[in-house]
């Protein structure tokens, strides 16, 4: 009947029992002829010239049994799989609540690990788009007062003779206002030099790539636009190709469309400007463009880079300039890109990868668990003679079930996880609109659940299938001796995940601590009610800074006219864009020794006041410090200090040291101070903000006046809602000039939370997988000391016989899980410490081995792991004492 | 024309799933009966009874098992599986459909269908 299901015969037995099958019907064959008057000799020949081709048909049905053999071995798998299958749903629905759970648990890893895989894999290992974009470059220079940035002069020289580049560029940011289409727009996009797109890999389509008369002088002016810009304002329409665009008041043709967005290159343009460096720049040596470029192929970066800085050097050499250690850098453009954020990224990937582990080792545990409880079931089937491979792969198919089960729910869990991600990330980490559950974390995901599997299924299926039958029939289904081998693994189990959970809750511990520390930090500024935006003035309809002054003033007439305010301008604000920076000395005395760097800021009169900075001594600006006054300064207190300035600082006389403070003739023209401030936190509550000095918008020096003065943050304090202030400025605004774009429009709290909303995020995401690994790691520890409970129920009751009090029994499990936790804290502690140091860099105000937050660890895990300990403490307080009798 | 194995092969695996029928039999068993039936004009070579007979098995219609033959040798017995006896059923009604759409065609008089 299952013949067919007959193990492989032998080739030998396969021949002969064609050639009994062959010889059988020759020889009954030849009997018939004999019958019918045949001669024996005569009536075998007549057989075999009947049957015809022996060995023709013997080969022949040797091919189909071959056919047959195979096809069936293939049946008899697919048979067995499908009675495993059968098996497995039966007894995972007969134990439901461990499926369950179990199943939950790797639904968790994996849907929590695939989700920041995604986040990874969308915003820092998908490569950018265009052709080798692993070649594509960002050069910079790093001068010794941490700027970065590249002069014409230096440009000029590599570009001439560079070698290890197949192309280099340089660009720099710039910003319009368009018109003409709706309402009038303020656009961040790019200055760029010859063969930009060709180092980037990208080409313009629809239309056409600058190309190299477009950067000529005098050449009629046209423009590549974004893809998102040419969507927004011109619906993708080809006509806009050719159509004319009007730029700071300029008309400009669109030439092209970039095809994808372009990372990497600050910020992500919108348009694309042809860059006109004229040829008496080659002698300018102000740091003020970027480079990118394009390496040859197999030029490693490293041997560009020398190349770049010995050029550098010789330039420096032959200029006659001292060489100041300026160094060049040589990125590629992907790790530029990423550079800011790709710690804290980095961090939310190993710390639910530390998830993952614990909940590997909690599923292991689990089934290792559930294969001791299972000894004699195994026992049985081993007496009844099932082998030991089939046993094992029968339940290796119940935890690939699980595995799997647990697979397809942790996907479903990462799509919605990686949704709750991008929302709950600041939406300016570049790429992260891309970010989805595609193809590859779907594949990263598969990866995940094939390695539960191996991980988590292998080894519990083996163990549990060592059973010695004998022992374990005769010991009642204890399973005594395969339980305590697989009892020390759990109790390992438990020690790691519990030093797991240190380091993970430590490291929370210090990012909330740090949040918190940043929590209490000033910002030095009026974070509530002060809302500000910007507006410019084109040098082409206001020449004259007098015409700037003009409107300005205009401007905040109609702001003051409007209600109760308070408003000011400002060249550059706290936590906002824009502002240089010059060496200031003290005139008279020895002072003119001691040099000190200071951020330019230009205001209008009230600005302190406005936004909440709080002067120390003097007074703000007024009206009468305008563009004829005696020239006057606001220094900040650090800047007071390091000049070295004894005694009272207002009265007293400083001067600039870069040209824009200079007079014609070069000499340092001198601005009386009559005003210090304790200086705001301009980069952010992590940064120490630099000296900084506050000058009269009106008394802008001529040459700083175009990037300083032109462009400005309008800001607001109203007792109106924020939506009143944002119509009021506008008004105020296109009241004066309807064709200005009013941009860049925040609340200073607003602008607070965005300059830490990827550290607010990341602390979020690192407490709660903190959480979730303590979560875990207790109900380990639970699992752990109830099944122990359990194992020697009838050790309790012999105890309870003999007059153990309950209290007694509870303090001996709570003990015994206790001391697992114990070994666990101590393996953990000295982990969680060099965690907590690698994370150095991302902590603020607290030490990266911070006693508290150890201390606060360790009583967290401790009382968990108590409360996890008590439920199956109490259980066993409650064994009747005949249990021991009745076993 | 009888010569052609392939066109011969559904018929001759029809007649051994019918032989097969009243009980199991050998291969021999099989081709004498095929042979008394038809009168000896099918089975031309009676070997290629044989592969006709593994590939049944393999298709799950046919069944073997060991036993001895009435001349005491060891023989292998066919036998009618589940299968092969529905097998059976529907290839006798395609089979007689077609020998009577062929008759009926041949025993056409005249060009037009009547």
């Amino acid at each position: 009947m299952r013949e067919r299901f007959q193990l492989p015969a032998s080739r030998t037995r396969q021949a002969r029992d064609l050639d009994d099958e062959f010889e059988l019907h020759l020889s009954l064959r030849a009997e018939a002829l004999q019958r019918a008057g045949y001669a024996p000799e005569a009536a075998r020949q007549e057989a075999e010239r009947q049957f015809g081709d022996v060995s023709r048909v013997r080969s022949e049905c040797r091919v189909i049994d071959d056919a047959n053999r195979a096809a069936g071995s293939r049946r008899l798998v697919l048979e067995e799989l499908g009675q495993d299958l059968r098996l497995a749903a039966r007894s995972l629905r007969r134990d439901r609540s461990f499926a369950v759970v179990t199943l939950l648990l790797i639904a968790l890893g994996i849907g929590a690990t695939t989700a920041i895989f995604s986040l990874v894999n969308g915003v820092m290992l998908r490569p950018l788009p265009g052709a080798h974009p692993e070649r594509a470059m960002w050069i910079s220079v790093a001068d010794s007062d941490g700027g970065e940035g590249v002069s014409p002069a230096l440009a000029f020289a590599w570009q001439d003779q560079a070698r290890a580049f197949d192309q280099l560029a340089t660009l720099r940011a710039t910003s319009v206002t368009a018109t003409g289409i709706g309402e009038p727009l303020r656009l961040d996009g790019l200055r760029v030099g010859p063969g930009f797109l060709e180092v980037m890999g990208v080409h313009a389509s629809p239309g056409r790539d600058l190309v190299g008369g477009d950067h000529m002088a005098g050449h009629a002016p046209v423009v590549v636009l974004s893809h998102a810009l040419w969507q927004e304002r011109f619906g993708g329409a080809a006509s806009a190709i050719g159509a004319s665009i009007t730029l700071d008041g300029v008309a400009h043709t669109i030439v092209g469309v970039l095809p994808v967005p372009l990372h990497g290159v600050g910020g992500t343009p919108a348009f694309l400007l042809p860059d006109v460096l004229p040829d008496g720049w080659r002698e300018n040596f102000t740091p003020f463009l970027e480079v990118v470029g394009r390496l040859r192929a197999d030029v490693p970066p490293a041997r560009a880079r020398v190349e770049l800085q010995g050029l550098l050097d010789a330039r420096l050499r032959a200029s006659g300039r001292v060489l100041e250690g300026d160094r060049v850098q040589v990125t590629p453009l992907a790790d530029h890109l990423t550079a800011p954020f790709r710690a804290r990224i980095y961090l939310l990937f190993a710390a639910v990868a530390c998830v993952l582990a614990i909940a590997w080792v909690n599923v292991t545990s689990l089934l290792l668990a559930r294969g001791a409880g299972r000894s004699r079931e195994v026992a049985v089937r081993t007496s009844l003679g099932a082998s030991r491979a089939r046993l094992v792969r029968q339940l290796l198919t119940e935890h690939a079930v699980l595995a799997l089960a647990g697979g397809v729910a942790g996907l479903v869990m990462a799509a919605w996880l990686v949704g709750a991600l991008v929302r709950l990330l600041p939406g300016d980490l570049p790429r992260l609109a891309d970010v989805s559950l595609d193809a590859t974390s779907l594949a990263f995901g598969a990866t995940l659940t094939g390695a539960t599997v191996l991980l988590a299924g292998v080894f519990p299926a083996v163990r549990a299938a060592r059973v010695e039958p004998n022992a374990v029939l005769q010991d009642g289904g204890r399973g005594a001796s395969s339980g305590a081998a697989s009892d020390r693994v759990r109790r390992a189990f438990v020690i790691l995940e519990v030093a797991l959970s240190v380091v993970m809750l430590m490291a929370a511990g210090l990012l909330l601590r740090s949040a918190a520390a940043l929590g209490g930090v000033a910002p030095g500024f009026a974070a509530d009610d002060v809302l500000t935006a910007r507006y410019a003035l084109t040098s082409r309809e206001y020449p004259e800074p007098a015409q700037v002054l003009a409107a300005h003033a205009r401007i905040v007439d109609a702001l003051r006219a409007s209600g109760r305010v308070d408003v000011a301008l400002a060249s550059s604000i706290p936590l906002g864009a824009g502002g240089g920076g010059s060496d200031f000395h003290l005139v008279g005395g020895a002072g003119a020794n001691v040099e000190a760097n200071a951020a330019l800021r230009f205001v209008s009169p009230g600005y302190l006041r406005t936004m909440g900075i709080s002067l120390v001594s003097g007074r703000d600006f007024t009206p009468a410090d305008d563009a004829q006054a005696p020239r006057r300064i606001i220094v900040s207190e650090q800047l007071a200090t390091l000049l070295g300035i004894q005694g009272p600082a207002v009265g007293r006389e400083v001067a600039g040291t870069s040209s824009p403070f200079r007079d014609a003739q070069g000499a340092p023209v001198p601005w009386e101070i009559v005003g210090v401030v304790r200086e705001p936190r301009d980069a952010g509550l992590r940064e120490t903000p630099r000296p900084q000095v506050f000058i009269p918008l009106a008394q802008t020096p001529a040459e700083v006046f175009d990037w300083s003065a032109r462009a400005v943050h309008v800001t607001l304090r109203s007792d109106g809602s924020r939506a009143q202030a944002v119509s009021r400025i506008r008004a105020a605004v296109h009241q004066v000039n309807p064709a200005l774009a009013v941009y860049d429009v925040m609340t200073m709290r607003e602008r607070l939370g965005a300059s830490m909303a990827l550290e607010r995020a990341n602390t979020i995401l690192l407490a709660g997988l903190g959480f979730a690994a303590l979560v875990l790691a207790v109900s380990g520890l639970y699992g752990v000391v109830s099944h122990a409970v359990r194992q020697r129920e009838r050790e309790f009751g012999v105890r309870m016989a003999l007059g153990a009090d309950r209290a007694a029994i509870v303090r001996l499990v709570v003990r015994w899980g206790g001391l697992l936790t114990i070994v666990g804290l101590l393996v953990g502690a000295p982990l969680a410490m060099a965690g907590g140091n690698a994370l150095r860099s991302l902590l603020f105000g607290v030490n990266a081995f911070d006693p508290l937050t150890l201390l606060a660890t360790i009583v967290t895990l401790l009382v968990a792991s108590a409360a996890s300990c008590l439920i199956p403490a109490w259980r066993a307080s409650r064994i009747p004492p005949d249990t021991a009798l009745r076993a | 024309v009888a010569t052609d194995a392939d066109l011969l092969r559904p018929t001759l695996e029809l007649l051994i799933l019918k032989s097969l029928t009243w009980g199991p039999r050998h291969g021999y068993g099989v081709a004498d009966w095929i042979k008394q039936s038809t009168g000896g004009h099918l089975l031309i070579e009676e070997g290629t009874l044989y592969p006709a007979l593994h590939r049944l098995e393999g298709k799950g219609w046919v069944e073997h098992e060991w036993g001895v033959s009435e001349n005491n040798r060891r023989a292998k017995f066919y036998r009618l599986a589940p299968r092969g006896r529905a097998a059976l059923r529907a290839e006798t009604t395609t089979w007689e459909t077609y020998v009577a759409s062929v008759a009926r065609a041949l025993a056409q008089t005249s060009p037009e269908p009547a």
